[in-house]
């Protein structure tokens, strides 16, 4: 029996072919006794080794390769808890001093490391002096040191054998046989070859002999390992495995403990910070069915031992509250009754019906999740404080393992294959258009290519192979984990690209796999806008709004949402949320947190959108899929949301009541809907599925639509605590939209870029909702957006120079510093004392800032261009003759207006364009609204947004813009493919086509594009025509 | 066709490998300094002449044609080619070479404009407006797309030439070239000019369209010291150079030289022979027109025309440039001696390569003093060679008689296969680009030794297949001595090149054949599973 015990996975990024779950799997095929995972200097793989190892109930042996700075090439094994961690310290420490990505180790740095209990493995290479190394190694490893013959079919193994022999007993170091394992078949010879290239950047037909000679670096039977070493080498394997008992199973997690003050216990702690919680929100107590629930949550978070998670939360979200940070928590158990009273969430216990008993699973004794969006802008003084707090040694950020795309791998295995980079580029566009994992054929030849060919066979071949390989570890977006030990001994830690951010090798999946706990601080650009608001009301008006105060249930928002008039509102501005809102008509906040799930593509491909609206409309008879739903548990489930399922938990609680899966099996069945799209596995729950709701008496139909729900959820999952969280931030966004239009429009400019709209249109919008907004001025304008006092009282928009495109802030800092002390009397004096730049000058001018200092733009790029460089003294020049310059026209301020600011407040440029277009027989926005369904229509208008919703199947969605108003376009795939080019690139594009209506909702159908982006330009010709 | 990247010139064909010898030779390798290989155009007699007069002298009563290429096709967008600066000044080269009919101060402006000084020449063509109009007409029949423009300056006959291209884009008639011959009217034509004609910085006319100014009269209109002051002096000055208000200068262009003679025969020749022997007085002039010159050649044509038929073209390429005409003469003779004449000669021309500067520094040496060299015919000066010209001189001589596909060096290559390890290389000191040889007729001469295996000096153009077989090393069973190929070392595992439709799946063996020749044999590692032989060793 045998052991491998040197083999890498594609976790040692482009050098291993395989993963680490297919190493495993053929090593249990071929009777292996064990399979030791030793990617280079990493222990990324490990964990997806091991759940496979698992499965398969065959020994995993943890370890890692490392090559030493001098050639030096050794594998070490871990044997136990502590040699693990002492391995997992020697990784992090070889990481952490090479850049990103890499590794340095040497002599030195390897006889510093106590590397006690840890098994080494030398691999003897041809350069190195031998003699001298192996009494070196075996001065540090005496008694756990093996030499490794890997014998590949060189040419000159048997020589090789012999002298490694006659080494091993000059130095007394065993030997043991082993495959230098780089793949699991030998069939991947050919990726292998291709990642080589990719890694040296050449085509595989230039790179030589570093490919590999032969694909004997597979998972060799054993028959020939026999034929090929002394059974004595074969049998040493089986004795280093037996001392490595080591398993991750053991790897235990320990909260930190600072977070209790002493002489409390955590559960002491935690019930004191909730009673001080349900005293701020409920002042005279709290209602009795909220109080049940707190005792119920209590009871269950104590059951489970979760505490320390509660108060990690807790104390994170203190911390932003003492900075003035808005924050929200979400995911299942954010919406409980203790995080809203630990503040965690502002979504009222009292205001939804999410059933809280199912925010933590008891069977599953899976970590709480938790996540908490913070202010975009000011996420990182939270990281910061994290580290602070815990120190680097304690907190580290998850990795995200960034893997092989269609469009990744197209690019890399062409350019390996010494395909034509412009020939590559064109295939990995067609990729835009991606859609599951097949390339399909019309792609190709869309791109201009023969998929019979066999060269691109054999380059799809080698894409499809490589899809999905993992290419580099990132940091995951927020995902913390914090430890009380140490965390270097439970995994390595490396460098990430960002300066002062450090990564663990694992990612969320493994930390879920092993039951690691990990908290996910995220940015939310909405939170930045609602906390500046809210900041701008309380200076305005004096009254202080916090989300959780902003009046609930308001009428007048609802009736606003109603009418989609959601610009820049949060989730529900999108296209296609825009058109569900006439038709859901929300009338209180559960409806809102309905219309955030149900425009998903988990609805939507399991056809849950209309038979939801119908019912809802009276339209439909409410049922419960017809199965015999005794008890009522079925109708418990769907009840709230008129027997259609919507929110992942019901699928979930559906999977169990209604088919029959135990709740781990249901679980199981919610982590392979995240996977299925990266990794397949949904069939083993197909049919379980089908049969389960069949012999309940579940329609067939009904079955249908919940199985392509539970495929549409994929990676888009969405769970009801998640819409409540984001439909609060829905809801507190329209209110504000509704009666505070000038504080969130200025706010959502101060925190660009977000949602879905430019400045352009949000600033239009506000207009049209009577905003006034006042232009850039040089002698008035903050670096942000800001509300000035009218003669009414009423505040009016003041935009900020941060509008100004080109203009550094650090300039416009000293510009307003400069201001501050005295007015400014021309352009002149401005540059001197503002000490700015021919650059920021005329940033300013271009942005008609200086209307007041110099009159118009053409004036002031003049009076600019002539400002010296600022000097310590200020030095008039003389007077010049006055310049004879040609006042700017109306259509070349507009132009210059979108140029510099992204907006004008002059007319809309297609105005300009009207009575050229109206020749063309093009129709207005408004125009449209009185033609009928059916007619045949053109329009144009500025193309403001293109929207791809991965459920709808191929259709683009197209927003055009005009003077009098939006055109909402489809255009299906058929179409964007035969016009790409006025698809995509145009600018202000003229559509042929089909007007249709479906109640308020109006769309085009687009036949025909015609790019008219040159017309834009021709606004200058055309002014410049006129003077 | 792949790159023949990452490979070495290891040795010559036909020849030993002598390490002495440098691979390619080189310039840089002689002994002494010397200067750097550069075209020396113009040459020695335009640099003689007095500097002023290779400019043409601003002043007064001159009238300048701008000829500005059209770039029709990249302007409409129909398509777009990289630009190619080496193409456009040999295109302009050319076209100022065929101007100089017109005058003799012509003056290039790359990438895509020339000027004409042609005051001198107005009443030979008949004045301003036919001289334009023959111009216009020459460059039409050879089919170059230009727009003209005629004015006292320079700089406004570039802009105004420029500023009719833009035209006549956009309208696609029939142009009109502009014709001014009046310094007074200058201001006149030059103020509806847009900006971007002048070609001036981005930056600067940027900065003028922000100040609403889009023409070159908007610019007139504008103080002038403030102006410069915003747009830098130059500007102002360049606006001054086409009012004429500032002088302005020319570089004058002149054509590269190169040797070109043609002999007429005072009779017709027929043999071979005769035809060396009338040669050689043309050698002789060249050999004189090079040393004045201190110039050497790289290539060289021989032209034999003959009463009926096409003439007869002799190419000679060398190896690396030469100044040295006997060694000429005898490539010639090599060359001439393997010609059959189809009908006999009436006349000979012979014409060199564009020059370059003379490596032949040897005529500086003092152990190069010039010696009658016994028996060379002619008496052609000859001297002795640095060493370094032995080998190139030896591979022109055999390329001269087995053609130059019959003479080429072997490389490494760098792949797993053994077929695939070597290539040929041709051997061209000039332009030292890799030509692919005829049919390869010389045995693979490698004596690498692979990590692992051990490969042989000598590989079979094809395996050949092995009868019988070779009894497989891993089984029990001894062959039968004299009868099977005895296996001594391997199996060494080559499996490679998927990727270019020749993929190998072998076992490689040291093998005994039955006639105990150590050989290279490998077993196919797909079915039938068949032995062959691939190499020997010495």
């Amino acid at each position: 029996m045998y052991a491998e015990l040197h083999c890498i996975s594609n976790f040692s990024f482009l050098r291993g072919a395989s993963h680490p779950e297919e190493l495993v799997e053929r090593a249990v095929e071929l009777g292996y006794h064990a399979l030791a995972l030793t990617d280079e200097c990493s222990l990324a793989g490990v964990v997806r080794a091991h759940q496979a190892a698992k499965e398969h109930q065959r020994q995993l042996i943890v370890g890692s390769e490392f090559r030493l700075v001098d050639g030096l090439e050794l594998v070490v094994l871990a044997t136990n808890r502590a040699s693990y961690g002492r391995l997992c310290r020697l990784i992090t420490h070889a990481r952490r001093a090479a850049e990103k990505g890499s590794y340095h180790l040497t002599r030195e740095m390897l006889a510093a490391e106590d590397l006690r209990e840890c098994l080494v493995l030398w691999t003897p290479g041809v350069r190195d002096n031998l003699r001298a190394t192996g009494e070196w190694l075996n001065g540090s490893f005496a008694g756990r040191l093996w030499i490794a013959v890997e014998l590949l079919l060189r040419g000159d193994d048997k020589r090789r054998l012999a002298a490694l022999q006659a080494l091993g007993r000059e130095l007394g170091i065993p030997l043991l046989a082993s495959g230098a394992v780089q793949m699991h078949i030998r069939e991947r010879r050919g990726l292998h070859d291709v990642m080589t290239a990719i890694r040296l950047n050449v085509p595989v037909s230039q790179a030589g002999k570093a490919l590999l000679p032969s694909g004997e670096r597979h998972l060799r039977s054993i028959d020939r390992l026999q034929r090929l070493y002394p059974q004595e080498l074969i049998d040493e394997t089986r004795a280093v495995a037996a001392r490595c008992t080591f398993s991750l199973d053991e790897l235990r997690y320990e909260y930190p403990h600072e977070l209790v003050p002493p002489g409390e216990t955590a559960a002491g702690w935690l019930r004191k910070l909730t009673e001080q919680g349900v005293l701020e929100r409920w002042p005279g107590g709290a209602p009795p069915r909220v109080r049940e629930l707190i005792e119920y949550e209590l009871a269950l978070i104590g059951e489970l031992q979760y505490e320390p998670y509660f108060l990690t939360v807790h104390d994170l979200v203190r911390f932003a509250r003492s900075r003035g940070i808005l924050c929200q928590g979400r995911g299942s158990a954010a919406n409980s009754a203790v995080c809203f009273c630990l503040g965690v969430t502002s979504v009222d216990p009292a205001r939804q019906e999410v059933l809280f008993e199912r925010f933590i699973s008891r069977e599953r004794n899976e970590p709480p999740d938790i996540d908490i969006d913070f202010e975009h802008e000011r996420r990182e003084e939270v990281i910061q404080y994290v580290y602070g707090k815990y120190t680097r040694e304690r907190a580290a950020l998850a990795a995200t393992v960034i893997t092989y795309q269609p469009r990744s791998a197209l690019r890399d295995v062409g350019k390996a294959l010494g395909f034509d980079p412009l020939q590559v580029e064109r295939l990995a566009r067609m990729m835009h258009w991606w859609d599951g994992r097949n390339i399909a054929d019309e792609r190709i030849r869309g791109a201009g290519f023969d998929p019979a060919n066999p060269l691109i066979a054999l380059l799809l071949g080698r894409v499809y192979e490589l899809l999905g390989f993992p290419r580099h570890l990132s940091q995951h977006v927020g995902g913390f984990v914090i430890s009380q030990g140490p965390l270097e001994e439970l995994v390595p830690i490396e460098n990430a690209a960002m300066p002062d951010r450090t990564v663990i090798e694992w990612d969320k999946d493994d930390l879920d796999d092993l039951g690691l706990l990990k908290v996910d601080v995220l940015g939310l650009g909405m939170l930045t806008a609602l906390r500046r608001s809210l900041d701008m009301i309380e200076q305005f008006r004096g009254q202080r709004y916090t989300l959780a105060s902003i009046p609930p249930e308001d009428p007048e928002t609802y009736r606003m949402i109603q009418r989609a008039d959601t610009v820049g509102v949060f989730q529900i501005e999108s296209r296609a949320q825009m058109s569900m809102l006439p038709r859901l008509k929300p009338r209180n906040f559960y409806d809102l947190v309905i219309e955030v799930a149900i425009v998903r593509p988990g609805p939507i491909q399991g056809d849950m959108v209309h038979p939801y609206l119908r019912r809802r409309n009276g339209e439909e008879p409410i049922d419960y899929g017809g199965g015999r739903d005794e008890g009522g548990e079925v109708r418990k489930v769907l009840e709230r949301t008129l027997g259609v399922p919507i929110f992942q938990e019901q699928v979930m609680q559906l999977a169990i009541t209604a088919a029959g899966f135990t709740p781990g099996e249901a679980d199981d069945l919610r982590r392979s809907m995240a996977a299925w799209r990266r990794r397949g596995g949904l069939e083993k729950f197909e049919g379980k599925l089908y049969k389960g709701l069949a012999e309940r008496g579940y329609t067939r139909e009904f079955a249908d639509r919940i199985f392509r729900q539970i495929q549409g959820f994929g990676e888009y999952g969405f769970p009801e605590a998640h819409a409540s969280s984001f439909a609060l931030l829905a809801y507190a966004s329209s209110w504000l939209k509704c009666h505070e239009p000038a504080a969130f429009t200025c706010a959502l400019l101060n925190s660009q870029p977000m949602g879905f709209y430019e400045p352009a249109q949000l600033v239009r919008d506000a207009r049209t909702h009577g905003v006034e907004v006042r232009a850039v001025d040089a002698c008035v304008s903050d670096w942000d957006c800001t509300l000035e006092r009218r003669e009414d009282g009423e505040p009016a928009l003041r935009l900020g120079l941060r509008m100004v495109k080109g203009l550094a802030q650090a300039a416009a800092r000293r510009l307003v510093e400069a201001r501050s002390r005295s007015p400014f009397t021309d352009a002149e004096d401005l540059g001197q004392r503002a000490m700015l730049g021919q650059r920021d000058l005329n940033a300013l001018a271009d942005a008609g800032a200086f209307a007041k200092l110099a009159g118009n733009r053409h004036r002031a790029a003049w009076e600019v261009a002539g400002v010296e460089a600022p000097l310590p003294l200020p030095v008039r020049t003389p007077g010049e003759g006055i310049p004879l310059l040609p006042a700017p026209t109306e259509g070349e301020t507009i132009v210059a207006d979108y140029r510099s600011l992204g907006l004008s407040l002059g007319r809309h440029p297609l105005a300009l364009l009207r009575d050229r277009l109206r020749e063309q027989q093009v129709s207005t926005a408004k125009e449209l609204q009185a033609i009928a369904h059916g007619a045949r229509v053109r329009t144009a208008g500025l193309v403001i947004t293109r929207q791809r919703p991965a459920s709808a199947s191929g259709v683009t969605f197209v927003t055009l813009e005009d003077e009098t108003g939006h055109v909402n376009l489809v255009v299906w795939a058929r179409v964007a493919e035969e016009q790409r080019r006025p698809f995509l690139e145009a600018q202000l594009l003229e559509v042929h086509g089909e007007l249709q209506r479906q109640g308020e909702v109006m769309h085009v159908i687009a036949e025909r594009l015609i790019d008219k982006t040159r017309m834009l330009g021709a606004l200058k010709t055309k002014a410049r025509n006129f003077h | 066709m792949p790159k023949p990247a990452k490979s070495d010139v290891r040795t010559l064909a036909l020849f030993p490998a002598d390490p002495a010898l440098p691979a390619q030779p080189s310039v840089r390798e002689l002994p002494v300094e010397l200067p750097r290989r550069k075209p020396v155009a113009p040459l020695a007699p335009a640099l003689q002449q007095p500097p002023g007069s290779a400019h043409a002298q601003p002043g007064k009563g001159q009238l300048w044609l701008a000829i500005h290429l059209s770039r029709l096709a990249l302007e409409s967008g129909l398509e777009t080619r990289p630009r190619d600066p080496l193409g456009e000044q040999t295109l302009l080269e050319k076209i100022a070479a065929w101007c100089h009919r017109f005058t003799p101060v012509v003056s290039l402006e790359p990438p895509d404009e020339l000027l004409l000084e042609v005051k001198g020449s107005l009443r030979l063509f008949g004045g301003a407006s036919a001289l334009v109009e023959s111009v216009a007409a020459g460059l039409r029949t050879r089919g170059i797309e230009a727009s003209l423009a005629l004015t006292p300056t320079p700089r406004s006959a570039v802009w105004l030439a420029r500023s009719r291209g833009v035209r006549r884009i956009e309208a696609s008639g029939q142009i009109e070239h502009p014709v001014v011959e009046r310094a007074e009217d200058l201001a006149r034509y030059l103020q509806p000019l847009p900006l971007p004609v002048l070609r001036w910085p981005e930056e600067i006319v940027q900065r003028l369209v922000s100040m609403g100014v889009r023409t070159t009269g908007g610019l007139l209109r504008l103080p002038r010291a403030g102006l410069a002051r915003r747009i830098g002096p130059h500007c102002v000055i360049e606006l001054d150079q086409a009012l004429g208000r500032h002088a302005e200068a020319r570089r004058r262009f002149r054509a590269p030289e190169r040797f070109d003679e043609r002999v007429s025969l005072e009779c017709e020749i027929e043999s071979i022979d005769r035809v060396t022997r009338a040669m050689e007085s043309v050698l002789h002039r060249l050999q004189r027109f090079l040393r004045v010159r201190e110039a050497a050649i790289a290539a060289l044509m021989l032209r034999l025309e003959h009463r009926a038929g096409p003439p007869t073209l002799v190419r000679l390429g060398l190896a690396a440039p030469t100044s040295d005409v006997a060694h000429l003469h005898s490539l010639l003779r090599e060359k001439l001696s393997k010609l059959e004449l189809r009908s006999p000669v009436n006349a000979l021309r012979l014409r060199s390569s564009a020059l370059l500067a003379s490596i032949a520094a040897n005529a500086r040496l003092p152990c190069a003093l010039p010696r009658q060299v016994p028996g060379a015919s002619g008496g052609f000066e000859s001297f002795p060679l640095p060493a370094a010209n032995a080998l190139p001189r030896l591979i022109e001589r055999l390329q001269a008689r087995l053609g130059r596909a019959g003479v080429f060096g072997i490389g490494s290559l760098d792949d797993h296969r053994p077929e695939r390890a070597w290539r040929a290389t041709a051997f061209d000191g000039v332009s030292r680009s890799f030509s692919p040889p005829g049919p390869a007729k010389v045995f693979a001469a490698l004596g690498e030794t692979f990590a692992g295996g051990t490969r042989p000096l000598w590989l079979l153009p094809d395996p050949e297949p092995i009868f019988g077989g070779v009894a497989d090393p891993r089984s029990e069973a001894t062959p039968s001595a004299g009868q099977a190929w005895q296996i001594e070392s391997g199996p060494e595992r080559i499996e490679s090149g998927w990727w270019d439709g020749s993929d190998l799946m072998r076992d490689y063996f040291v093998a005994r054949s039955p006639r105990g020749i150590r050989s290279w044999v490998y077993r196919d590692r797909r079915a039938p599973r068949r032995w062959y032989l691939h190499g020997l060793f010495g």
